[in-house]
């Protein structure tokens, strides 16, 4: 049973910078389900969060574009809406966390004052039961005293609470799909933990799906169903997370995963890290953008850029000409649970 | 347990006894901010109790790894260590090795001990030869208008060591030592990715052959597959010059990683101390419990299958820290009326483990 909710295609949003044209997602495509969790993982500069600005609609001309590309919501395709309309989806249908949450709440106003707000403009309600409906949304983060809590500005809040605050508003209209953007990066982590969990309870719930983005694949681990691994501009892998993670098919994603450190590992081996660094996006290598840093690239890696294809296990796609090939077979559940 | 056997930690004092495979010890460490109200007459009204009296050792050669979430002042202890802090109390003895002349002619190594805490500025001009401290933020703590070749020979200058074309030998060996190019010393911060100005900052460190290097949070501004390249390095580094890290983190996995001994705080304290091992596989304190529970580990079946143990509320303000245990405000298994009244001692529990908490107990986190 497969329920699209969100399909991107092609996507490829640049930015005209001084130093020359960035160009920061390039030719990405995936598609969410219905109640799917999606993890994004990636370094810096993978092109991660651009793809989500893209979808919410905040890429601002002229400085940033998106040149190409479908991005179909449930049967809307919210590149060619009018402003108007994406005001309603943005915010309704979809909502969006970020990292920072004292960024993204307005100092000068209220929590309750900015949650009344979002409800007024996505739902047909009064004020006062948007009143109703926000303390509620409180209530539902596991805010304490969630009514009076209401009149409190963001700066009374801890860091912790203010990223609930920011869930509560997020689903205050029960979105159809959450955008996370490393909502917990700034955090401790016994108050990540909290936060995950409360995100994947009401998640579960209200059967909402979610697109993680984060550079944690710990936190993708835990947290999602399915997994794509972005690496300068472009998806290289996608899977179930079981399928990433114990049988990556791209070289970057088993880089990946054997540069981390993990609170597991008995033994002190040597890190199995990736070399050299990621290139700039403005002068991306010919073929294969991770070549410089594979350790298995071959004549062809320089000629041709790999797109995402099938690999023998269904749904999981790989860019990588040598996938087929390698056997980079890294962790398994036996290997881990030793 | 029998009341013979917990036998209270850092209670040695006197640097006499420090045993020769010691090079740090601190001992009843105490950092309080002052905090002042007032604009003309500024009078005291309260104190950040950052650090309230924590001891422990580091032995030569090896990595001691402090964790804890913010607030719980391991920063503050590392800067305390390097005495870019003035400690409210307590001492921080360092094993240092001197050059004298010998009896016989020419000069021999003597090490004593100095207490680093009330050392005189003299004292303490010689000992930054042999401590050094490398930074979290690789983009904060270079000057952007000095060169590499400037920033890394800059301890060297500051120093008086040797000539400037024998320095600049020096820092392109030290270049070629954390994997960076000769030929890039005519360069500025700002033409390095973070990695590589993580890479400058380890340099700068290692230009003086220091014995004892503060690690204050290396790796966590760094992007995963950098980060490893960067504790590789660190490791390397350790084993070719016999370095003794203090390696300051908030990230178990990477404290597991590097360290030979770790120290969890919570809130000033030091809550539980041990060999890496026992640590992670069998910890005591519930604090350290929850923490440990709370770090995701990539491995999808593990984490859908592990308990996780949540903690309720907040960190309590280090201005205003709860009586008793510090931790019985978020514990599981707080008693109240014993938990809220007396203060835990950190006690031997076993071989090299230490723990401060009434009710201990080894939980299976994973």
């Amino acid at each position: 049973m497969s329920d699209v909710l969100l399909a991107v295609e092609d996507l490829r949003t640049y930015f005209a910078t001084e130093e020359g044209v960035v160009r920061a997602v390039d030719g990405v495509s995936f598609t969410i389900d219905r109640g799917e969790r999606r993890g994004v993982v990636g370094e810096s500069g993978s092109g991660k969060s651009v793809t989500a600005m893209s979808i919410m609609g905040l890429i601002e001309p002229p400085a940033g574009q998106i040149v190409t590309g479908v991005i179909n919501f449930d049967g809307l395709n919210l590149l060619e809406l009018h402003e108007d309309e994406m005001r309603k989806v943005r915010g309704g249908r979809i909502a969006m966390i970020f990292q920072d949450p004292m960024t993204s709440l307005n100092p000068v106003y209220t929590v309750g004052q900015q949650l009344v707000e979002t409800i007024v403009l996505h739902q047909n309600v009064s004020k006062s039961d948007a009143r109703e409906i926000a303390a509620q949304s409180l209530a539902d983060v596991q805010i304490p005293y969630p009514a009076a809590r209401l009149d409190d500005f963001p700066h009374q809040f801890s860091g912790g609470m203010r990223q609930r605050v920011m869930i509560a508003m997020g689903l205050s209209c029960n979105p159809e799909l959450l955008i996370a953007d490393e909502p917990t990066t700034a955090l401790d982590v016994t108050t990540q933990a909290q936060i995950l969990d409360l995100m994947l309870a009401l998640a579960d719930d209200r059967g909402t799906s979610v697109l993680l983005i984060t550079h944690d694949l710990g936190v993708v681990a835990g947290f999602c169903d399915t997994v794509q691994v972005m690496y300068a501009g472009g998806i290289v892998e996608s899977g179930s997370a079981n399928d990433i993670f114990y049988d990556p098919k791209h070289p970057y994603s088993w880089g990946l995963l054997g540069s981390m450190t993990r609170l597991d590992a008995a033994q002190q081996h040597r890190l199995n890290s990736v070399r050299g660094a990621p290139p700039s996006v403005i002068n991306l290598p010919q073929g294969c953008r991770f070549r410089p840093r594979c350790d298995f690239a071959v004549d062809v890696c320089q000629q041709r850029l790999p797109l995402l294809g099938p690999s023998d296990v269904e749904g999981h796609t790989v860019a990588c000409h040598r996938a087929a090939e390698l056997d980079l077979k890294l962790v398994t559940p036996e290997g881990a649970a030793q | 347990m029998t009341t013979e056997e917990v036998i209270s930690y850092g209670t040695e004092t006197d640097p006499e006894d420090m045993p020769e495979d010691v090079l740090l010890r601190v001992s009843h460490l105490v950092k309080e901010f002052p905090i002042k109200r007032g604009i003309f007459f500024k009078s005291q009204v309260g104190a950040v109790h950052a650090v309230s009296d924590i001891s422990f050792q580091v032995r030569k050669g090896e990595t001691l790894g402090l964790v804890g979430e913010s607030g719980c002042g391991k920063s503050t202890t590392a800067r305390c260590v390097m005495r870019l802090l003035e400690p409210t109390e307590g001492q921080v003895y360092f094993r240092r090795e001197r050059e004298v002349a010998a009896p016989g002619g020419g000069t021999e190594i003597v090490s004593d001990v100095v207490d680093i805490a009330t050392a005189d500025s003299a004292t303490m001009r010689a000992l930054r030869r042999q401590i050094q401290i490398v930074f979290q933020d690789p983009y904060a703590s270079l000057n952007p208008r000095m060169t590499v070749a400037s920033i890394v020979s800059e301890p060297l200058i500051v120093h008086r060591v040797g000539t400037a074309q024998e320095r600049l030998e020096k820092v392109k060996e030290l270049l070629a030592v954390v994997g960076l190019s000769p030929e890039h010393t005519n360069r500025y911060p700002h033409e390095f990715s973070g990695g590589q100005r993580q890479r400058i900052g380890i340099a700068r460190a290692l230009a003086l052959n220091p014995r004892f290097i503060v690690l204050d949070e290396p790796v966590s501004a760094l992007d995963v597959s950098i980060q490893a390249q960067v504790l590789n390095l660190l490791q390397d580094l350790q084993e070719e010059y016999g370095l003794t890290y203090l390696f300051i983190a908030h990230d178990l996995s990477v404290v597991r990683h590097i360290s030979d001994r770790v120290a969890v705080m919570y809130l000033g304290k030091i809550v539980e101390f041990a060999e890496r091992d026992t640590l992670y596989s069998e910890p005591m304190h519930p604090y350290t419990h929850a923490l440990l529970s709370a770090v995701p580990i990539p491995d999808p079946e593990l984490e859908r299958s592990r308990e996780r143990i949540i903690l309720q509320g907040e960190i309590p303000s280090p201005s205003d820290p709860p009586p008793g245990c510090r931790f019985n405000t978020r514990c599981p298994i707080a008693v109240t009326g014993k938990c809220d009244v007396d203060e835990p001692l950190l006690s031997k529990l076993g071989e090299g483990h230490w723990v401060a908490c009434h009710f201990p107990a080894v939980r299976k986190v994973f």
